[in-house]
């Protein structure tokens, strides 16, 4: 048991090391060994998950090995299994196998063959060990990692500006939300205080905070803040508002690397890791208010961007913004579970959309959808496996969206009336993006001059397997697989007036979308230019890129050069030149004069050191 | 029989007249023959302790000083002459070569 997991883990990290041994002439092996460390990995994951499919009694196999052991602080290097880890290391290593097979093809004639697998397998292990672990600590370092490896894949063609950009773009906004993620560790570290050792494993934080707050109401606040801070983790990882700038831009990485990290596992790890400290959360429920306005708010706000964008990879990074808003939400509003269960059918579906995406992109070479047209007819296969994905996108029975979603919704529709009127508008808005791409991508005439080629075997291959998971995604019982007390409550019996809403939602959207292109060009023109105001400001994304450029620009930029200032000026000129050298010398030069070099000088002195030990001596023997 | 008070501030005023000559002389071979002055104050108490006590382990010490007494002019005599071959000077404060 032990042992498999450690191999599930370290499996991808061996190939990381061994890829760069590889030779160039065999890049191939390189690429299978990637593939197959991961397969295999999934493989493994899968017989541990077996027990749970059978619907036998929930093991929970905790394995703390201790790591740093000091008076007062014990750290552990651990995994944790439990059903809610189980069914992540399904999604994550399900999803990534079949990007890995995917990218043998898609990277083939990529320059930095083996460089890109081994990002993808140090992802792979950072992000399988974020799952696994234990304890808050060990998750940070995982997190950290995972961070990394996003910068890594982000910026393969680094040759390109924007790609390089992107990349640090993305590390930066997420080292803000990890700042105040570490601050969090460390203020629950100093609650966890229980007979002297403290900790930051789950399992006794769970056990330890309940009579923490109840001590007094001053700890409820201060809990509500440390939650609030790892939650901020969160806004980074998980791009949520204010910190969702960078995922639309991490389109500029290879498109499996779009769909394995900034769509279906990566971003979701900020969910994941909501889940696992659900029930932490669930002791302040003012940090459960903000992040379910937080979640609401992203929701709607990246769908409305998804409109206006031509790029096929960002309208879908939009739509995962948007997603992960609504697991947010679903967290925030009292239920992890059914978070859980819209992160794992978002994955399939999201996977499959970029992974299709992808297929066009890599025959058609363009990624500007009005540029693209009548795709249908050319790639059947590859737009097939888009509409399945974008039907279950939007929520259309029996796609696997229509479940988690319709789960989320009815949970709102019970708890919150204003973020379930939100959700219900970002339905609209979701089916209206993607009956629009749709329409202007696939439907209609075609652009493209050059014969398409519908993706080979090693292409399809996944995208079949994506399709069919994205289609029974809702039959497979997932949410029985963690259904803890743990998790929240029950989101209750699905409301048919939901349902119906939603359904009649996403229906109305996409037959908007269709009616405005099916528009002579005239009318389009004009309803267009009555909305020019609003598609500028949708281009603009909110002025959101210039708000973070008017800050760094007038804040920060002021606030780094006063302190480059004050570095120079006062610490190294005025505290290190002038104090600490000055004034040594100065006492170095007054010193110095005690350095006669005349033996009798120094016999003087020695002479009355003698005589004022031997003083000292005879006082004490005497008294 | 003399009593060990009077052997003791003999050579307590020896030492004295020793110290004094090494920390004022302006020539490093009176410099030398006070610090014999001073290791024969010591020898003094010692061999008068010895006696006093019946112990003679003081007077093998004082035969060690002498003998070390004897190496240490010799020494002392011989850096003399090579210092004034050098430098012209038997003053030890024109020797100030290993200060600042």
């Amino acid at each position: 048991m032990i042992s498999k997991t450690w191999l599930i883990l370290f499996l991808p990290l061996v190939s990381f090391f061994l890829l760069p041994l590889i030779p160039e002439e065999k890049r191939k092996l390189g690429g299978w060994l990637a593939c197959g460390s991961m397969i295999f990995s999934f493989l493994l994951t899968l017989e541990l998950a077996l027990p749970l499919f059978h619907g036998e009694i929930l093991h929970m196999y905790h394995i703390p090995t201790e790591w740093i052991v000091l008076p007062g602080l014990k750290l552990e290097f651990g995994f944790l299994i439990d059903p809610l880890s189980i069914l992540m290391l399904l999604v994550v290593t399900g999803v990534g196998s079949a990007i890995f097979y995917y990218s043998l093809e898609y990277m083939e004639q990529d320059e930095g063959y083996r460089r890109y697998f081994a990002g993808l397998s140090l992802f792979a292990f950072s992000m399988i060990g974020i799952v696994l672990s234990s304890n808050l600590l060990e998750l940070f370092i995982f997190w950290e990692l995972v961070g990394l490896s996003s910068y890594l894949l982000i910026g393969h063609w680094y040759q390109k500006p924007a790609a390089a950009d992107a990349g640090k773009k993305a590390f930066l906004t997420n080292r803000i939300g990890d700042f105040g993620f570490l601050i969090g560790i460390l203020l629950l570290w100093t609650f966890s205080s229980s007979e002297g050792a403290r900790t930051l494993n789950f399992l006794r934080l769970n056990a330890i905070l309940p009579g923490f707050v109840q001590a007094s109401p001053a700890h409820q606040t201060w809990l509500t803040i440390a939650m609030l801070l790892i939650f901020s983790g969160v806004l980074g990882k998980s791009a949520q508002f204010p910190l969702h700038v960078w995922l639309p831009d991490a389109m500029e990485g290879p498109t499996p690397v779009s769909a394995l990290i900034h769509a279906a596992t990566m971003v979701a790890a900020g969910v994941y890791l909501l889940a696992r400290t659900f029930p932490l959360f669930s002791l302040s429920p003012v940090s459960l208010g903000i992040i379910a306005y937080i979640g609401g708010f992203t929701a709607l706000f990246a769908a409305t961007q998804a409109i206006v964008q031509k790029d096929i990879k960002r309208i879908l990074a939009y739509s995962t913004l948007s997603q992960l808003g609504y697991m947010v939400m679903a967290v925030g509003l009292g239920s992890a579970r059914v978070g859980m269960y819209h992160l794992t059918t978002h994955a399939f579906f999201k996977a499959l959309l970029f992974l299709s995406a992808g297929s066009i992109i890599h025959s058609t070479e363009e990624q500007n959808i009005t540029e693209m047209g009548g795709l249908i007819k050319k790639m059947p296969l590859t737009s097939f496996a888009f509409l399945i994905g974008a039907f279950a996108l939007i929520g259309f029975w029996p796609a696997s969206g229509f479940f988690s979603k319709d789960e989320i919704l009815s949970l709102a529709f019970s708890q919150n009336r204003i973020l379930f009127w939100i959700s219900a508008s970002t339905v609209f808005i979701t089916a209206l993006y993607m009956g629009r791409t749709i329409s202007v991508a696939f439907l209609g005439s075609s652009k493209i001059r050059k014969k398409l080629h519908e993706p080979s075997q090693k292409m399809l291959f996944p995208l079949v397997a994506l399709s069919l998971l994205s289609i029974m995604g809702g039959f497979l019982g997932i949410p029985k697989l963690i259904r803890g007390g743990t998790l929240g409550h029950e989101a209750g019996v699905a409301n048919s007036f939901v349902i119906f809403l939603t359904t009649s939602l996403g229906i109305l959207g996409v037959l908007t979308a269709f009616g405005f292109y099916k528009l002579r060009e005239k009318k389009r023109k004009r309803i267009q230019e009555t909305f020019a105001w609003l598609n500028e400001l949708l281009i603009r994304k909110y002025y959101m890129d210039d708000l973070y450029d008017f800050i760094l620009r007038y804040f920060q930029q002021p606030l780094a050069q006063f302190l480059s200032w004050f570095e120079k000026r006062i610490i190294v000129e005025g505290a290190v030149n002038q104090a600490a050298a000055g004034w040594t010398a100065q006492a170095g030069h007054y010193l110095r004069k005690l350095q006669t070099g005349r033996i009798q000088t120094y016999l003087s002195v020695f002479c009355a050191g003698v005589i004022i030990i031997v003083y000292f001596l005879t006082t004490r023997t005497l008294h | 029989m003399i009593p060990l008070n009077h052997y003791l501030v003999t050579s307590g005023i020896l030492f004295v007249i020793g110290a004094f000559g090494v920390l004022t002389r302006k020539n490093i071979i009176l410099i030398l023959l006070s610090i014999e002055i001073m290791l024969n104050a010591a020898n003094l108490s010692f061999v008068a302790f010895s006696s006093v006590l019946g112990d003679l382990g003081g007077q093998v010490a004082s035969l060690f000083v002498i003998a070390i007494a004897a190496s240490e002019v010799a020494i002392g005599l011989a850096i003399s002459v090579l210092v004034f071959q050098s430098r012209g000077v038997l003053d030890p404060n024109e020797m100030n070569l290993m200060k600042w």
